[in-house]
């Protein structure tokens, strides 16, 4: 169980009032799940920019693992006797708040293992009207645009255009992905 | 006569006859029109009609025309008249105004039956998308610095659009995060919960990077949560309620079930990848188990473990390495071939050493190897040795105690046979105990049996209406949407027409007819009854003028037999009543003659209408035409 050293942000955690450490440790939380970072400019009054690193490191790492160990309340408190007793409590209190999310997400780049993962699409219906050889043409087309992400988590989009034809293939092999997944879980 | 001539054009424009604008009655039709007219209508009546759409110039060409043209008229049931080709060719405006009437109203009706059948979506798109992009065309050009954010509105047909590119961005979402089970009561909110979104959670416009991507961060959740609840409800009407469990105790059963899934599997996975790892293991417990056996016999050698012994050697002949080293370097001064050589000579003494131990450790594994099977079977041998002296132990027992009987055998025999005896007895008892208590028993079991089958019988005699009830309500929901959708589609169709079709003014124009009509039905009637008061009158006055006269008649011809001026009298009454009464006739007459020759008049009147002169002039001109042409024909035919 990799302990987290608080020794290295007891001295900015001290430069801050409870109110601020439970802001912080929210917005940590959020950026963990939603990839939202935090505004640095409030904190960075009163902390300098490496207070402020290891401050938020602690904290993140702090967050991750005690939902990792699905600890209670108390024993987060407990966890972190080093901490001054107001900010234990605020602390434990917004890590028990985002529990829930914060497990998914963790949950979630756990079974994000593959190679290439599917993170957001977008589609756009078009109709063609007409084109230069056909009055009427009638051919709805469909843009399709997928957020990839590779295994070293950057991400690339891929835009495609289809047409009825090829639509029906693309979502017949999705579906047979589907299917195998299903078999593969339930 | 004008408003049915405008319904006739209407009708013929709306087919697709091509009908100046100036034409408003049939009068103004020439026979050119009036023959591509009733083409057009008859083709349209009847798709498989041959006829060209234009009159051909010949004219015996224009002859066959004109009667095939009657012919298909008469074919579709007209009987107003005898019809032939003069009908179209020398017409006249009363009864090409009848053959039109009776054409448009042969007219197929489809037309409308479409406007009253929901018409397809796609035909409405296309509409919809023509009326667009037509009321785009039509707006001047603007430059981009003068649109708001692409803005353009407009006021014929009123609404707005987006032109260009300029406020174009992706539909992106992100998560955003709203409170949950705040409205509801029953949830209990932890503090630390509520205060977070009281003071921390930020607004949901702030929550996304970029503003834009608000709406479709919202939309994305919504539509999210919108799926999911249809799934949810789909999965528990098809299997959740056949379960028969509460919603909790479903997905509780589902997770396990899932998670039992996952460990099976997992479990799987480890054992086939066991299957290439435990070798690796033993060779771990047999190197362990090596190192031991050697501490054991060499505990000259070396001390500790395993490992301890080969950093030794490592190291060992490190030191013994630089310990030659050093002795090569200081006490003697050989040459530098000497120390390369003595230095291959270690090497190779050391490479020997170690081949050897190599082998050696080999041999030893090999060994241990051979020991731990022959174990295994000696542990085997031993268990099964055990097992056999437990067998033979306890048939000892009985055969020791049969012969300690053996002595008394007569005693003991009765002995065993009392025993015997008290044995049976109480399992009879027993057994009788036993049926006392099973009777109730199974009676109990019975009734409960019966009683929880009905229940399930029950159970699913519900299932299956609340089955066919949510299938229903499904159903009905449906029903409705189509219908609401029929309806905004009829409302549309119906502002739609209203505009282009001036429909009230029809329906006006008829109202007013049928109110002259009924007036002039009044009058007609009112006049018939005075006319037929006046019959009555005249008969009553004629009946009395009768009777007076044949009174009068009497008298006087009595006294005519005495008196001679009487006589006289009685001359000029006969007179007087002969010279009535043609009176009376003549004015009759008058009326038949005058009645008579309004008839003519009118006759006359139709008659000029008919263009006679006009019509006999052409059909002359026709005629010489035609002669000409068959004698052109002719010579052909003599040139040949």
């Amino acid at each position: 169980m990799a302990e987290v050293e608080w020794e290295e942000a007891l001295s900015a955690l001290s430069k801050l009032s409870s109110a601020q450490t439970s802001d912080l440790c929210h917005s940590l939380a959020e950026q963990i799940c939603h990839n939202r970072p935090p505004a640095p400019d409030a904190y960075l009054k009163s902390l300098s920019l490496e207070e402020w690193w290891a401050l938020t490191g602690v904290l993140r790492n702090f967050l991750t693992s005690s939902v990792k160990h699905d600890r209670t309340k108390d024993q987060m408190i407990e966890s972190m006797k080093a901490v001054p007793e107001e900010q234990r409590l605020v602390i434990a209190e917004a890590t028990t708040v985002h529990r829930e999310q914060l497990r998914e997400r963790l949950l979630e780049d756990t079974t994000a293992i593959s190679q290439c993962l599917l993170r957001d699409f977008d589609w756009q219906l078009k109709l063609v009207m007409s084109s230069d050889k056909l009055a009427s043409l009638n051919e709805p087309l469909l843009n399709v645009d997928l957020d990839l992400q590779d295994g070293a988590g950057d991400s690339r989009q891929v835009t495609i255009e289809l047409d009825q034809e090829e639509l029906k293939k693309l979502l017949t092999s999705l579906e047979g992905c589907s299917k195998a997944v299903q078999q593969l879980t339930v | 006569m004008e408003e049915v001539d405008r319904i006739i054009i209407h009708s013929l424009r709306s087919i697709g006859c091509d009908i100046d604008e100036e034409v408003h009655n049939l009068r103004q039709f020439n026979t050119d029109l009036i023959v591509s007219a009733a083409v057009q209508c008859i083709k349209f009546i009847n798709n498989d009609a041959d006829l060209p759409n234009t009159l051909p110039p010949g004219m015996s060409a224009r002859f066959r025309m004109g009667a095939s043209l009657a012919n298909y008229v008469q074919d579709m049931g007209y009987r107003g008249g005898d019809l032939g080709y003069q009908t179209f060719l020398y017409s006249n405006e009363a009864e090409i105004r009848k053959i039109f009437m009776f054409l448009v109203e042969k007219l197929p009706k489809d037309t409308s039956q479409v406007a009253d059948e929901p018409m397809g979506s796609s035909v409405m798109l296309h509409r919809a998308i023509s009326t667009e992009l037509g009321a785009q065309l039509a707006l001047p050009w603007v430059p981009t610095f003068l649109k708001d954010r692409g803005l353009r509105n407009r006021t014929k047909q009123p609404g707005w659009h987006r032109e260009g590119t300029s406020c174009m961005h992706r539909y992106h979402a992100c998560h955003v995060a709203v409170p949950r089970d705040v409205a509801s009561l029953t949830v209990k909110l932890p503090k630390e919960q509520r205060q977070y979104y009281g003071k921390q959670l930020a607004f949901l416009t702030s929550q996304t990077q970029c503003h834009a991507d608000t709406a479709p961060s919202v939309l994305e959740m919504t539509a999210a949560e919108v799926a999911r609840q249809q799934e949810w409800e789909t999965e528990w009407n098809q299997s959740g309620l056949t379960s028969r469990l509460s919603q909790k105790d479903y997905k509780a059963r589902k997770m396990s079930k899932i998670q039992k899934m996952l460990t099976d599997r997992l479990k799987q996975d480890a054992k086939q990848r066991d299957g290439g790892s435990t070798m690796d293991s033993l060779r771990d417990l047999q190197q362990v188990m090596a190192s031991i056996s050697q501490n054991a016999r060499g505990g000259t050698k070396t001390k500790g473990s395993r490992f301890a012994h080969t950093e030794k050697l490592l190291y060992g002949k490190d030191e013994e390495k630089t310990m030659a080293q050093i002795g090569a370097a200081v006490p003697s001064k050989d040459t530098e071939e000497e120390t390369q050589r003595k230095r291959e000579e270690e090497q190779q003494q050391l490479r020997e050493e170690l081949t050897q131990l190599l082998s050696q450790i080999d041999q030893l594994e090999l060994d241990m190897r051979k020991m731990t099977a022959s174990r295994q079977q000696m542990d085997e041998a031993v268990s099964s040795a055990a097992q056999q002296r437990q067998d033979k132990e306890e048939a000892f027992q009985v055969k020791k105690r049969t012969l300690d009987l053996l002595p008394d055998a007569h005693n003991n025999i009765q002995k065993l046979q009392g025993v015997v005896d008290g044995s049976a007895q109480r399992l009879l008892s027993l057994a009788a105990q036993w049926e006392k208590h099973r009777a109730p028993l199974i009676d109990q079991f019975r009734t409960l049996r019966e009683l929880s089958s009905q229940r399930e019988s029950e159970a699913q005699r519900q299932l299956e209406e609340m089955k066919t009830f949510r299938s229903k309500m499904k159903e009905v929901a449906d029903e409705a949407r189509q219908k609401e959708d029929l309806q905004k589609q009829l409302q549309m169709e119906y502002e739609r027409m209203t505009k282009d079709v001036n429909r009230t003014a029809y329906t006006r124009k008829i109202m007013e007819i049928v109110a002259n009509i009924k007036k002039q039905k009044q009058e007609i009637d009112r006049i018939l009854i005075e006319t037929k008061s006046i019959q009555k009158e005249i008969n009553s006055l004629s009946g009395k003028l009768d009777r007076t006269f044949t009174v009068t008649d009497e008298q006087i011809f009595r006294d005519a037999k005495r008196d001679e001026s009487v006589k006289k009298a009685y001359r000029f009454l006969a007179a007087l009543h002969e010279n009535c009464e043609q009176l009376t006739k003549t004015v009759e007459e008058t009326g038949v003659i005058l009645r008579e020759i309004r008839d003519l008049e009118d006759q006359i009147e139709t008659e000029s209408h008919k263009k006679v002169l006009a019509n006999l002039e052409k059909i002359t001109e026709d005629y010489q035409q035609m002669k000409k042409e068959n004698a052109t024909l002719m010579a052909k035919l003599k040139q040949k």
